[in-house]
């Protein structure tokens, strides 16, 4: 159930026939323009459109990885590391979002976790983070360490990244 | 962004904010655009004016800016309305202390403010002004904020029953209250 839905059953519950009426009178305002400004912006506009595209990826990847062999080949995996050494970010979010829940090879985890220490991008590193944590390549605290040693980015959206994580589970 | 689904519009303001934690400016201001407008309809219905709720919503993205660092790397959005609400319960302290001799609270409608409300989304605003703060809140948030019961329940630091009680009970009072 989506969270808009998951409300309107409340109110559905407790307003009986007037719920519509109510939910449609209750209207979101529209907010003024930002005023705040932030650091020095950077040259490109690079950023929000991996970021769009890569709500867009999550989307029309999620038919693909219904249909993935949950144990990949060594021709494959061969393909798939080529794939996450992209110089295109979509590449390899695309890519990272095909590994899940899949059973990975040494070569693969091994490419994950180069991508945690070398990317630049966050979202490419929490996906690769995501899919390591996952499959157990992270346990235990000697191991986390020696990778956020290695972190040349974003090492502390990382580490809070992996505490939030393994605390949760 | 009613026409994704919010599973698809939380995982690009995710991005988004990730994007703002690698520095990124531009995609703070593309989370800026995709939830300012909740949370400024939040700030308003806490009993802010117009005004405050600016202040506040803009303050809101500059604490989110500076302490970006902090983000989990999920819930961006439940992350920026805890951050909207502490900067407004800062707000409200001040003001209150600034106007600590009988200023009575300009968001209150008075019975004969309600009963001039003619159309219905004035009424229900009346009507919810006067719900106790606790439950308007979460009758607001329940609406505006995007948010699932257990995000709310975690921004106000309660239960998941004690979210769904209270909107309950405010959205009968508001029914009786409306008379629909």
């Amino acid at each position: 159930m989506t969270d808009a839905k998951q409300h309107l059953s409340i109110w559905r519950d407790a307003l009986e026939d007037q719920a519509d009426t109510l939910w449609n009178g209750v209207q979101e305002e529209v907010a003024p323009p930002l005023r705040a400004s932030f650091a020095a912006r950077r040259d490109s506009t690079a950023w929000r459109w991996v970021a769009i595209a890569a709500g867009i990826a999550v989307v029309a990847v999620a038919n693909w990885n219904l249909s993935l062999h949950r144990e990949l080949s060594a021709t494959r995996s061969l393909y798939l590391v080529a794939m996450l050494q992209a110089d295109s970010s979509i590449t390899r979010l695309t890519t990272l979002h095909r590994l899940g829940g899949a059973k990975l090879s040494s070569s693969i985890v091994d490419e994950l976790m180069a991508l945690i220490k070398t990317s630049e991008d966050p979202n490419i590193q929490l996906a690769a983070l995501d899919i390591l944590l996952e499959i157990g390549a992270l346990d235990g605290a000697e191991r986390i360490d020696a990778l956020l040693k290695e972190v040349r980015q974003n090492r502390q959206f990382i580490e809070t990244a992996i505490r939030a994580r393994t605390i949760r589970t | 962004m009613e026409d994704i689904s919010s599973e698809a519009r939380a995982k690009l303001e995710d991005s988004l904010m990730r994007g703002a934690v690698a520095g990124d400016s531009e995609a703070m201001e593309e989370l800026y655009s995709l939830t300012a407008s909740s949370l400024f309809s939040y700030l308003r219905r806490l009993g802010n004016q117009r005004a405050d709720a600016d202040d506040i919503l803009q303050t809101t993205f500059l604490n989110a800016w500076r302490s970006r660092t902090r983000f989990r790397g999920t819930g961006a959005r439940a992350w920026l309305f805890t951050i909207a609400r502490n900067a407004f319960l800062t707000h409200a302290g001040k003001r209150a202390r600034d106007t600590a001799e009988n200023s009575p609270s300009p968001a209150l409608a008075t019975p004969s403010e309600a009963m001039a409300a003619t159309d219905l989304s004035r009424r229900i605003e009346f009507a919810l002004r006067g719900l106790p703060d606790e439950t308007r809140e979460a009758v607001v948030l329940s609406r505006v904020s995007g948010l699932s019961i257990e995000e709310i329940a975690g921004l106000l630091q309660t239960s998941k029953g004690n979210v769904r009680v209270r909107i309950h009970r405010g959205l009968t009072r508001l029914k009786e209250d409306i008379e629909l």
